[in-house]
This record gives structure tokens, sequence and C-alpha cells, in this order.
């Protein structure tokens, strides 16, 4: 299912649709959310994406600094670029939530404390970037940041919500945690979560041959 | 409720815009690959 | 342990040029003292409440970090003595030595800040004792990801920026529990109400030095 296949993209663009159309008129609204709990249809896929994203990152930096291979370098900033991205689309939909749910687009909870911070910490691996002019010493030293940033993750995911879990009880966790989802529901949510990784293999992949091209238009005899 | 109409228009012209988007990046991509095997073929030695 | 060894010789060698310089002691001192005699001066008589001093403190600890903290790689890197040093000895104990000249020039700061700042600013502290443990865990904290970053960043450009803008993200959970233990302490709190604060103090501490010592070498190393 490589980039030059393009039946799954066409695939992927009529599946989304579907989804779209079925998280508004075949899913029921929650219960005691209503309407407006529709935007975890797209909120929390993109928010585990962007996860992956900077674990993909994560990962492609460790197998440089194992063997300093460019396609590496490559792999982590593209997938900490898309990552990026989802991040701050999950963003943007969780405080339009915030905003429906509990009247202010901003509260400073948990959750919404952790993902500015990893929002911080992965715009500063592009500053990083910019700031090294040699091409391996840029790319040694983003993939040690890479790391140091992934490692955070667990804590500002898992440990901070649950720690202060007890002292503010965060609102968000309850509908969140609601394991019994309306079964309409969990389809609709569960193919928004599959189309949304297609998207992101997507975008991932175009990133990664444009930086390839780029690469062999700026050093021809390669 | 027409608001959720508006909503899921929304939505669905957002997903267009991205999906078509997505689509003319991927055509030019292939066409900036295919250059560079054009340009390839002519820089092997030996021919 | 030789390690241990050669990390205490190269801690000694940058103590006695901090001694005879003090360039990074009086960048510290600066920025911390004059922030404060600026809010003293400020609020007069009025006396500030828990939820406004604990971060003030943190600010001054941390941005004081961030005026001095970099010296220690920043320096070698330009004066060219940081090649010697390569070839001279290995990696982890020019890391372990400038990470213990760090906490000291940290704590030594905070051995006169903090009754600076406790008297000029009128602060009754609840606990005090819980108070200075966890300013002590968390400026341990603090100079351990200051010292990670500081080594990144003397390979870069536009360095003084840079520390901050890296520095601050990863800090981050760092500075919330330590704001907000150090608030609870302030107003009284017992150790057992602070204990979720220090927890996270503590693992994050452990975390970004393990990291340290798996990572440097990369840094470290061209």
């Amino acid at each position: 299912m490589g980039l030059d296949r393009n039946w799954w993209k066409y695939f992927l663009g009529l599946w989304m649709l579907l989804i779209i159309l079925g998280a508004f008129l075949y899913a029921p609204p929650a219960q005691g959310l209503g309407e407006t709990a529709r935007i975890l249809f797209f909120h929390v896929p993109m928010a585990w994406l962007a996860t992956l994203a900077f674990l993909i990152s994560a990962i492609a930096s460790l197998l440089y600094l194992r063997r300093p291979e460019k396609k590496y370098d490559i792999w982590a900033s593209s997938a900490a670029q898309i990552g990026l991205i989802f991040a701050v689309l999950a963003t943007v939909t969780g405080s339009i939530w915030a905003k429906k749910i509990w009247q202010s687009y901003w509260n400073w909870d948990p959750r919404e404390t952790s993902i500015f911070i990893l929002l911080l910490i992965y715009a500063a691996y592009f500053a990083l970037r910019s700031a090294v002019d040699i091409d391996e010493q840029k790319a040694r030293l983003a993939a040690v940041y890479s790391l140091i940033a992934f490692i955070t993750v667990p804590f500002l995911v898992i440990i901070i919500p649950r720690v202060y879990e007890s002292l503010h009880p965060d609102p968000l966790i309850n509908p969140e945690g609601k394991i019994k989802m309306d079964s309409r529901m969990l389809q609709i949510f569960l193919g928004s979560l599959f189309g949304f990784t297609l998207l992101f293999y997507w975008m991932l992949r175009l990133k990664i041959d444009t930086a390839r091209a780029k690469l062999v238009l700026d050093h021809p005899d390669k | 409720m027409s608001d959720i109409y508006v909503v899921l228009l929304v939505c669905l012209l957002i997903w267009g815009g991205i999906f078509f988007y997505l689509l003319h990046l991927d055509k030019s991509l292939k066409k900036i690959k295919q250059k560079l095997e054009f340009k390839e073929d002519f820089s092997k030695p030996g021919r | 342990m030789l390690l241990v060894r050669n990390a205490y010789i190269i801690f000694l060698k940058d103590f006695h040029l901090e001694f005879r310089s003090r360039y990074a002691l009086n960048a510290i001192f600066l920025f911390a003292i004059t922030t404060l005699t600026a809010i003293s001066f400020s609020i007069g008589p009025m006396r500030l409440k828990s939820e406004i001093l604990a971060p003030l403190l943190w600010i001054i600890l941390f941005f004081s970090a961030m005026s001095g903290l970099s010296h220690i790689f920043v320096r070698e890197e330009e004066q060219q003595t940081a090649d010697t040093l390569r070839l001279l000895t290995s990696a982890n104990s020019v890391f372990l030595g400038k990470w213990f000249f760090n906490i000291v020039l940290l704590f030594t700061l905070e051995v006169f800040i903090i009754p600076i700042f406790l008297a000029m600013l009128g602060v009754s502290v609840g606990n005090f004792g819980v108070f200075l443990f966890i300013i002590l865990l968390g400026s341990f904290g603090l100079a351990s990801v200051a010292t990670l970053i500081a080594a990144i960043i003397s390979q870069a450009s536009a360095k003084g920026a840079l520390f901050a803008v890296l520095s601050f993200p990863i800090s981050l959970p760092l500075l919330i529990s330590g704001i907000h233990g150090t608030r609870l302490a302030l107003d009284g709190g017992t150790l057992a109400e602070c204990f979720p604060d220090l927890q996270i103090l503590f693992s994050f501490s452990i975390v970004i030095i393990t990291l340290s010592l798996l990572l440097f070498e990369f840094i470290w190393r061209k």
C-alpha cells in the first residue's frame, strides 16, 4: 500500500465522508453531554495519533543514534511535524469543546496543561533543528532531544493527570472513561480512528518522500 | 436544531479541502519523482 | 571508581575557574536580586498570597538558572577547551562533573536568595521543612534539566535564546509540581498533602538523570 498506489486514497476520501456523515446523522447524541460530544469522534483520534507520531519520531531518533543514516533523521523530523499538526488540531478541537461544555476556552486543567506542554516541547524541537547548521550535528542533537521529549509524554499524559485527579476531579476523565459507549457511537469512533490512522499514514509518507526528493535535488551526486 | 447541519456541512467542506489538497500534493510529488528518475537515467555512467 | 574521580576533578576545575571569574555566579545572583528587589519595591507593605508567592519564587529560580547554568558548557566550546576534554576523559565523567557543578551553583544561589526572599516579601512559611524539601528537590531536577539542555545548545548557534526555549517546556512538569507543592507548604500543608508533588519531582529528576547518562555520549562526541 505504497504511495504509488492510488486506490486506498480514494477509499479514504469516501470513508471519511461516510464517517463524518455518520458522526452527525447515525450516532446518537451522548447521554448528559448532548450533541457537542460528537467532536470527540475527531478530537480523540487526533490526540492518539499525535502521540503515535511522537513515538515514531522517538524510535527513528533512537535508530539514528545507533546508525547515523539520513533516512532515520527524515523519519524523525517528518513524524514530529505531522505529530505537531495533529496535536495542534487536537488542542483546538478540545478547546472548542471546552467552551461549549464548561463555558471557557482554556482552564489549565491537567489534560489541557499537558497537551499545551507537549506543543511547546515539540515546537522547541524544530527551534533546535533550525539553530544548527551542520547536517550531522542537527540530526544527532535533534535525535537526542526527540528522545528527551518523548520521555516526558508518559509524565504528561498519564502521571500528572492521575496525580492531580485526586486533588481536582477532572470532568474530562469521566466522559472519556466511559467504556460503555453506545454501540453506534463505538462504531463511528473506531471508524474515525481507522480513517485518521490512514490519513496520518498518507501525510507521513508524503512528507517523507518529499524530504527524500528534496535531498536528491540538493545533492545530485548522491 | 438546524445548527447541527451547518456544522456537518462545515466538516464536509473541511474534509473535502484537506482531501483534495493532499491529492494535489500527491500528484505533484509523483511528477517530481518521475522527473528525477528521468534525469538519473541520463547521468548514469556508461550511457 | 575512575568515573567518579574524573567527574570530581572536572567539577573542581570548573569550581576553581568559576571562583576566579565568578561569571555564572554573578549572572545568576544579579538576576535573582534584581527581580526580588523590583517586586518587593512595587508591592511595598502589601503581603502577597501564597498563590502568587509560590510561582514568583519559581520564576526567580528558573530564570536565574537560565541566566547562569548554560555557562558550564558554552564556555568550554567558546574557549575551545572542549575538544581537549573530549580526548582526555569519558563522556559521562564530563557530564557528572558539570552536573554536580550546576547543582552546587543553584544551591548556592538558594542559600542566599531564599532567606532574602522570605525577608523582603514578608513571607510566613506554614510548613518550613516541607517548603525546603520541595525547593531543594525541585531545583535538583531543574539543574539536571539545565545541564542536559546546556550540553545540547552548546553546539548550536543562538545559544542563549535556544537554551530557554528548550529548557522551559521540559522543565514544566517540575515547575508545575514545584509551584503547587510550594504553595501547599506555604499554607502549612503536611508532608502527606505535598506527597504527590514530591513524587513527581523525584521521579522526573531520576528519569532526566538516567536519560542524561544514556544520551550524553551522543551529544558530546562529534
